[in-house]
């Protein structure tokens, strides 16, 4: 369920959660993370992290280390869900400052889906998760409509019917290094379309 | 542009970067970010970023062990506290047997040679009785005062 989290009925169920976890009791931290750790995973870890091994690592992280400061968090009227956002938000961030030794392959995508975000975003809505991934979905179909039908098709074929790269390079009946210059090529057409369509990012380095 | 037209080094070897980044998530040095990025988002565009149930299960497990980490089981408290009692309470049994008066038998003082002498006395004489009388006093005063020093006097 996704309770509304503005709700006087679910803050006060969310204190007595808190003040269970903060004895231990196993149920209450199962519900908090049942509650929470889809939410955070998808909405503040993925788009940071664009990778999911990296992104279930820093929501196992952002938990434990909520579960060992939990003795000081001060919920002062509003959900336990925006300082454990502040928390993942934090280790994505670590992340990006050690990628450099880790070599692991993380990109925020964060910039190009800002313009299709509300401007005034209401975390109590239950319905804005799923009106944002329909509108996203829309905007990534009518970009591939727009670009070359073979970029197209290697695109599709590799990202939205996850084919390993050899199935898409026999599907396309070319060599498996041509292949992978075809899917650059055809991610730096969608990109270019993307932007065009909605708006482009400022760059923004992760330190 | 046909696939494999104009394909330089550079793009190669961002094209190899970019596969295995994807296959593996392993970051070499010609990654094109921009082209991670928009395969990011794409992929992203597929399940809204969803964690599945499977995954989320089996970090719920991590999430629990931390806390049971961060907060010892009562039952895992009871436990020290029984070890703590038992302790206390063998080192009391320690104590008391420490402590505790020997209860071993007293050893009594041997009859002396005057005693027995004044017994076979008293068999052939029946004048020696009161030789014998003394002498026993005397034996039995020994035996008392042994008794004394070993239980205290009542």
């Amino acid at each position: 369920m996704d309770p509304n989290l503005n709700s006087e009925e679910w803050l006060a169920r969310e204190r007595e959660l808190v003040a269970g976890a903060r004895r231990g009791d196993r149920v209450a931290v199962t519900a908090l993370y049942r509650t929470f750790a889809p939410r955070i995973y998808a909405r503040v870890l993925m788009p940071r992290l664009g990778n999911a091994q990296a992104a279930e690592d820093a929501l196992s992280e952002t938990f434990r280390t909520a579960l060992e400061r939990l003795d000081s968090f001060d919920d002062q009227g509003v959900s336990i869900y925006f300082w454990l956002t502040r928390i993942a938000v934090n280790k994505a961030t670590d992340m990006h400052r050690v990628r450099a030794r880790t070599r692991r392959a993380l990109t925020s995508f964060e910039e190009l889906l800002a313009p299709l975000r509300p401007s005034a975003p209401r975390p109590e809505r239950q319905l804005e998760d799923k009106e944002r991934e329909a509108m996203l979905r829309e905007h990534v179909s009518t970009v591939l409509d727009r670009i070359n039908p073979r970029y197209r098709s290697a695109i599709a074929l590799r990202f939205l019917d996850e084919k390993s790269r050899e199935e898409c390079a026999a599907i396309l009946d070319v060599k498996l290094g041509t292949f992978d210059v075809l899917l650059l090529r055809a991610l730096r057409a969608f990109r270019r379309e993307w932007e065009a369509l909605v708006g482009a990012p400022e760059l923004k380095e992760h330190a | 542009m046909s696939d494999d037209d104009d394909i330089d080094a550079r793009e190669l070897r961002e094209a190899e970067a970019l596969a295995r980044a994807l296959e593996r998530g392993y970051a070499a040095d010609d990654l094109p970010d921009d082209a991670l990025q928009t395969a990011a988002l794409i992929r992203y565009s597929k399940d809204g970023g969803a964690l599945s149930e499977a995954r989320e299960d089996a970090l719920l497990e991590e999430v629990l062990a931390a806390a049971d980490r961060a907060h010892p089981a009562p039952a895992s408290r009871w436990r020290w506290l029984f070890g703590a009692l038992g302790l206390a309470a063998a080192a009391a049994l320690l104590l008391i047997l420490v402590r505790a008066p020997d209860s071993s038998p007293t050893a009594l003082p041997a009859p002396n040679a005057g005693l027995l002498e004044a017994e076979l006395a008293r068999l052939d004489d029946p004048s020696a009785e009161p030789r014998f009388d003394a002498e026993m006093r005397a034996y039995r005063g020994e035996v008392y005062a042994a008794l004394e020093r070993r239980y205290g006097r009542r």
